[in-house]
């Protein structure tokens, strides 16, 4: 119920908000619903990773051209072990610690402080 | 304690969002660029990108159409010549904005506020160069100017409209990769689009280098070896055109140049770059299948994504024409009309002198002109780093123009009074409107607008070919030329000598040109102008003929042209230079009893000329006569001490008739003298050992000239991945079929002129799109790797119908 509740008003609020929109949204979802600390890490962070890895992966599918591989190669320049890992791979695995850790630290940080207040 | 308990979690939250929301360092801002809902995602395009579209503006007056063909290129439709030039301006910045404020912060040297340190001297030199401050008096001067200030101010505030609009999402990927945003557009901004121009075309010179030369063997070595005019030459006007004016006295003083200097001068100004380069030809009724002229161009410069070219139609009732524009530029640059098409190539004559300068003291307060103390003028410059980091440098100024910057030891004179070169540019000349030219050939009707137009350029001064439907072909190399004594600049000037200053200009109507001369064609490929009947002093060096020399070669045989034959010569590979100089060099090699060079020398004996992709020959050869050149030179001139090379022609002149010249000893070697041939065999056998390290060794394919060529494309702000290499074409340095590794071809055109509705073909290596998540981004590169041309679609008006548009986009007055 959290990460369908995280999923669907995180993906709104991040379709018209700035890109961390996520992180007061799992916030205040996690504060409401989580019951532990990790409850809500692990939640977000999963919540957050599907949102992000699912629109890229729609993103990606539709578009003439990848900018993931592109964008793949600025950071490996094509050269080194980097460049053996298959890009897409490589570049959902930025986003995906990026969300994981905005993602996660938001939803553990909504458990944590409402147990300040109470 | 508990505070932290409860909201350490939260703390590490909002440093993460803040550290990943900016770029740090060379790094860019991580969470927005990878974030699928603002980042690099965003830029991805499809189908649904490319529908028709309504928009309302505040800033055009009447409806505007933007008709799109199949290859993206903008056939704009307006009713007066203001929107017009917004609409120019909108569907530009559309496109192109990143690269657009690109090119102005090079000209401005601002590349640190977006890069940040690491473009701290390139910055520096650009600064030093002056051509921010004679863009924002360029652009000062314009707003007198009727005519251009309106299309000026037209085309930036169709740029601003776009800007107004965009948001973060939209915009292009470079800017989310380097953390920062588009600022408004301005007609200064424009002009510095143009500085940038004229830095490519004229912003080198050997005069340091030459003093070098002068210094080390005197001025009877270098009258030998670097003669004002080469031994084999095809100049642009024809020998023979005869000059019908009275030139202009010029009086050549007693000294020449600056006096000696105690060391060598090393100033890094770049020596003007051979590669940059063009063709353009024209052929008259009398060698056309159609009896009308056909005329090509072909502008060679560096090969970047996203093109310097941008393709577009535009039309009012004043106007309508097709041809690139230069993104950030209003108006249309190469191109045609119903009734006339032009061109341009680089003149490359010597417009960038150097003067030495005596100052009179440490700070540089006075220097010394006329025998007088003159006050210099300080500016500070302000390079603001990416960091916000504020670094400062004074840039003095005399009347010659800015000082650049001088490695060589301050105390050239004397310990206390302190020596410096001013430069003396073409760039920095604020007067005239060069986007005019533009304008009046853009409308042009005949031979006499053409020559009207050609009056209001100032520089880089072009080769500006035309062909008519009136059937007249012309050619002028054009812009305003210094009024020099001969040898003028050749050498660093005295900048204390009144007498070294520029004399004044040449007459306009001066200029060299030619109207409809009896061979039947006009052509240029930046050699000389003129042969040196021609009363004035352009330059004493040009690029070298080669490719001039095949071009009026093949012009000459061609019968009943058509687009496809002039098509042909674009694409054409043989190399003159190798004509001239390996029937020399191939017996040299056949004295060898080394084994090792045999099937080597075998392939070469073979070779048809042809510098094709998949001619082992022509790798050789070209990696050879560089080596062979540095063989004969490199001893006595060497490049570390910023000494010149002579030139290929001089060079081959001497292999070919002084085969004994003392310049053929290799003077680092104590014991032994070389001789010609010690050369020749020596250099053929280091090439191929290079060749065999970086290729491995010599089979068909992996020395194949394409593959070794290897010719890229790069990203204009050098993102790998954001490149294409690996481009398997021919041509090469000096080659008409102009590609070498980084440089070539960046937009074929050819016209067929007709009385009814003239035929235009056309590309460039790139695509109209600057996003490169777009398949516009590249989609003409293969095809001209190929050599193919596309037809392009010049509409006679905005109803015409064709199966080439695809979408409409319509512009509108906001209410």
């Amino acid at each position: 119920m959290l990460y369908l509740l995280i999923l669907i008003i995180g993906g709104i609020a991040s379709y018209f908000g700035p890109w961390w929109i996520i992180a007061p949204v799992a916030l205040a979802l996690c504060w409401w619903k989580a019951k532990t600390p990790k409850e809500g890490y692990l939640v977000s962070a999963a919540a957050t990773v599907s949102l992000w890895i699912g629109y890229a992966t729609f993103l990606n599918a539709t578009a003439d051209v990848s900018l993931v591989d592109k964008v793949a190669e600025m950071f490996t320049g094509g050269v080194g072990f980097l460049s053996k890992i298959p890009k897409i791979g490589l570049v959902f695995t930025v986003m995906t610690l990026i969300a994981t850790a905005i993602g996660g630290f938001a939803g553990m940080s909504g458990v944590q402080m409402r147990r300040y207040f109470k | 304690m508990r505070f932290i308990k409860h909201f350490w979690s939260y703390l590490v939250m909002v440093g993460l969002i803040y550290l990943l929301h900016n770029p740090i360092g060379m790094l860019p801002p991580l969470g927005r660029l990878f974030s699928p809902f603002e980042g690099f995602l965003q830029n991805s395009t499809n189908k649904s990108t490319l529908l028709d579209q309504n928009l309302d503006l505040e800033g055009v007056k009447e409806e505007v159409k933007v008709i799109y063909d199949v290859n993206q290129v903008p056939h704009i439709f307006a009713n007066n010549e203001d929107d017009l030039y917004f609409a120019q301006g909108y569907v530009m910045a559309k496109d192109r904005i990143w690269q657009m404020e690109f090119y102005t912060m090079v000209a401005a040297g601002r590349l640190t506020e977006i890069v940040g340190e690491r473009a701290l001297e390139y910055d520096r030199y650009n600064r030093r160069l002056g051509m921010a401050r004679a863009a924002a008096k360029i652009a000062e001067n314009l707003k007198s100017d009727p005519i251009s200030s309106k299309i000026l101010d037209a085309y930036t505030n169709g740029v601003n409209s776009y800007i107004a609009q965009i948001d973060y999402k939209n915009l292009p990927v470079e800017y989310k990769i380097l953390g920062y945003k588009p600022t408004a557009w301005s007609p200064y901004k424009t002009i510095l689009m143009l500085m940038n121009m004229r830095n490519t075309l004229n912003g080198g010179s050997d005069d340091f280098r030459m003093s070098n030369v002068v210094d080390e063997y005197g001025l009877d070595t270098v009258k030998d070896l670097f003669p004002n005019y080469p031994a084999e030459e095809s100049p642009i006007i024809p020998v023979g055109t005869p000059w019908n004016f009275k030139p202009l006295p010029v009086t050549t003083p007693s000294k020449v140049m600056a006096g000696k200097n105690d060391d060598k001068v090393i100033v890094k100004i770049p020596s003007p770059a051979p590669e940059i380069g063009s063709n353009n030809w024209a052929v008259g009724g009398a060698k056309s299948a159609t009896g009308l002229p056909i005329l090509s161009n072909d502008p060679h410069l560096g090969l970047t994504l996203p093109s310097i070219w941008y393709q577009m139609q535009l039309s009012c009732p004043t106007v309508n024409v097709y041809g690139v524009a230069l993104p950030g530029c209003p108006g249309i640059v190469i191109g045609y009309n119903k009734d006339i098409a032009w061109g341009v190539t680089n003149v490359g004559s010597d417009v960038m002198d150097f003067y030495k300068i005596r100052f009179n003291n440490p700070e540089k307060t006075h220097y010394m002109y006329n025998n007088k103390w003159t006050p210099t003028t300080k500016y500070t410059e302000e390079f603001r780093l990416k960091s916000g980091k504020i670094v400062k440098d004074t840039l003095i100024y005399t009347h010659h123009g800015p000082v650049v910057y001088n490695e060589s030891k301050e105390s050239n004179f004397n310990k206390n009074a302190p020596a410096g070169h001013a430069m003396r540019w073409i760039a920095l000349e604020t007067s005239g409107s060069d986007l005019m030219i533009f304008y009046y050939l853009n409308r042009a009707k005949n031979y006499d607008d053409y020559r009207k137009a050609l009056t209001f350029y100032t520089a880089p001064a072009q080769n500006f070919i035309f062909a008519s439907n009136q059937n007249d072909i012309a050619i002028t190399p054009n812009g305003k030329l210094p009024l020099k004594w001969k040898e003028q600049g050749k050498f660093i000037l005295d900048g204390s000598m009144p007498e070294h200053d520029w004399q004044g200009w040449i007459p306009a109507e001066q200029n060299p040109t030619v109207k409809n001369p009896p061979r039947g064609f006009v052509s240029s490929a930046n050699q000389f102008s003129a042969d040196p009947t021609y009363p004035y002093y352009l330059g004493w060096k040009f690029a070298a003929p080669n490719r001039a020399v095949r071009i009026n070669e093949r012009l000459t045989a061609m019968k009943n042209a058509n687009a496809d034959s002039l098509r042909s010569i674009l694409n054409d590979n043989y190399n003159v230079a190798a004509r001239r100089i390996l029937p020399t060099l191939l017996p040299i090699l056949e004295t060898s009893k080394d084994a090792s060079i045999a099937p080597a020398r075998e392939i070469m004996k073979k070779w048809d000329l042809m510098n094709n992709p998949d001619a082992v020959g022509a790798t050789i050869y070209e990696r050879w006569v560089k080596e062979l050149e540095n063989w004969i030179w490199e001893d006595e001139f060497p490049s570390k001490q910023f000494m010149l090379h002579p030139t290929e022609d001089r060079t081959f002149e001497m292999i070919k008739k002084q085969s004994t010249a003392k310049w053929f000893d290799n003077k680092n070697t104590k014991d032994k003298v070389e001789t010609i041939n010690d050369i020749v065999l020596g250099s053929f056998k280091a090439t191929l050992d290079s060749l065999t390290l970086h290729n491995g060794p010599l089979t068909p394919e992996t020395w194949a000239w394409a593959k070794v060529k290897n010719t890229s494309i790069s990203h204009l702000g050098k993102i790998p991945g954001f490149a294409r290499s690996g481009i398997m074409n021919g041509g090469g340095r000096g080659i008409v079929n102009a590609t070498t590794e980084s440089t070539g071809p960046s937009w074929r055109m050819v016209i067929e002129l007709d009385k009814d509705w003239p035929r235009g073909y056309g590309l460039y290596p790139g695509g109209q799109s600057g996003n490169v998540g777009s398949k516009y981004y590249d989609n003409m590169v293969d095809k001209w790797a190929a050599g193919k041309l596309d037809t392009l679609v010049f509409m006679k008006n905005k109803d015409e119908k064709s199966a080439k548009l695809t979408r409409t986009m319509t512009i509108k007055p906001k209410k």
